[in-house]
């Protein structure tokens, strides 16, 4: 298969630096996979699963928001934070959502709530990548 | 002249000192490492953001207007400057250098988001007018601080209420070579970005001109990314920023307080030296006394 230079950044570290195959990640209107050959591309990247493939093995990988720039032979993911399965924290991400999802009921502010909701959403993610079941219920991982 | 005791003091003021400083160069020291390393993991994100920023700006056609319209022919256009400086002194000319280039680039009466006590009280008593929301300190900077004080330049920008943001900070090229540096955030300036372009960055200026690339697509569309891109790309910035600053101010502290411990330390040689001249001086005289009374018992 052919393959493209990758770049996965993230403000506490080069998460990935590599070569790819393909690289899935979920943008505002569903996955997206881009294959060697994309046109250029500007995407904004949401919270959701990134599936890298290098070397004929598919990699899974906990992201938060940011943005993908897709140009001739490779792919340059920014995002917030990235995380592999074996790196989560399983038990942070569950407290963390059982805070996230009592603010989300006592909250006033909208923003507030909104931020707790995006809070609730990177939880369930990271839950959900470290546990490798299928993405989680689309009525928490609404990304509004 | 001196007497023993007199030394004997500024000896004890002197090594008090020089416990001080050398606390404070131990400490600096340890932070600096480790600030650096959080500097060396955030710079690729931190220059690749503002590459790939350039490089989507410099290929669309027709931009996400509200983001890039300069509002150049307003008069009195309301500049909010973001100044990082430390929360305390004793770092060399680290806070006056910021503060001296906020003075010089920024007109009397514009907005200065202040980060850092030292900053912060010096703006105070100035013609400037002082946004108090980010009284945050620089002590840690964290993501979070970064996303909002993006937010809040966003929000303020948008509204109109600012019709340009940018932030001054100090950029480490080494250790003993500091530079305050501004950075235009908005506006978004493809030429601004170009100019405050690293030299270690991949992006020349030639590839920004019309070479026959095919511009980018945009999802969802054009004006929807920018929306979207804007406060992340804010957000990288201002941290990288606030990380900068941080690893520079730890720099400054160190550098300012080897050399204040080794000035002690040599000031403490030279008054040993005076100390022992005055003990000499002290026991001649009292020699020279007991032999003048014995010889006057003599007589």
């Amino acid at each position: 298969m052919p393959d493209f230079s990758c770049e996965i950044l993230t403000p506490y570290r080069r998460f990935y630096s590599g070569k790819a195959e393909s690289v899935t990640f979920v943008t505002h209107d569903g996955q997206i996979q881009v294959l060697a050959g994309h046109e250029r591309l500007v995407a904004p990247v949401r919270i959701g699963q990134l599936k890298i493939m290098v070397g004929g093995k598919l990699r899974k990988a906990a992201v938060t928001e940011g943005f993908a720039r897709v140009k001739e032979g490779r792919v340059d993911l920014y995002v917030g934070a990235a995380e592999w399965p074996e790196e989560i924290d399983r038990e942070r991400a569950e407290a963390a959502l059982g805070r996230a999802t009592t603010r989300i009921s006592t909250e006033a502010m909208a923003w507030r709530v909104e931020a707790s909701r995006m809070a609730a959403a990177r939880a369930l993610n990271r839950i959900a990548v470290a546990t490798g079941e299928p993405a989680s219920p689309p009525s928490a991982n609404t990304n509004q | 002249m001196e007497t023993m005791r007199d030394i004997r003091n500024r000896m004890k003021s002197v090594r008090q000192t020089l416990q001080v400083t050398g606390a404070l160069k131990l400490i600096s020291t340890s932070k600096l490492r480790k600030a650096r390393r959080r500097l060396e993991d955030t710079l690729p994100y931190f220059n690749g953001i503002k590459d790939a920023m350039r490089d989507i700006i410099g290929h669309s056609e027709e931009h996400g207007q509200k983001w890039f319209d300069p509002r150049a022919a307003k008069k009195d256009r309301k500049v909010a400057t973001l100044v990082i400086t430390a929360d305390m002194g004793k770092a060399g000319g680290y806070n006056h250098q910021v503060i001296r280039y906020v003075e010089e680039s920024c007109p009397k009466g514009s907005i200065l988001l202040p980060i850092g006590n030292v900053g912060k009280r010096y703006f105070m008593e100035k013609d400037y007018v002082l946004v108090e929301d980010f009284a945050m300190t620089t002590k840690e900077p964290t993501v979070y601080e970064a996303k909002e004080i993006a937010a809040f330049a966003v929000s303020e920008f948008l509204a109109g209420k600012i019709d340009e943001f940018k932030v001054v900070y100090t950029k480490m090229h080494s250790i003993v070579k500091l530079e305050p540096v501004v950075q235009v955030l908005l506006p978004l300036d493809a030429k601004a970005l170009v100019e405050a372009g690293e030299s270690a960055s991949q992006v020349t200026a030639a590839e920004l001109g019309p070479d026959g690339e095919s511009p980018y697509v945009y999802l969802p569309s054009e004006a929807g990314l920018f929306d979207a891109l804007v406060p992340q790309y804010l957000k990288g910035v201002v941290y990288g920023a606030l990380v900068s600053a941080f690893a520079s101010e730890q720099a400054a502290r160190m550098t300012a307080m080897d050399s204040a411990t080794k000035n002690a330390e040599e000031m403490l040689g030279r008054l040993g030296l005076r100390y022992n001249r005055a003990r000499q001086a002290a026991i001649t005289s009292e020699i020279t006394e007991i032999v003048a009374g014995a010889s006057a018992l003599e007589d």
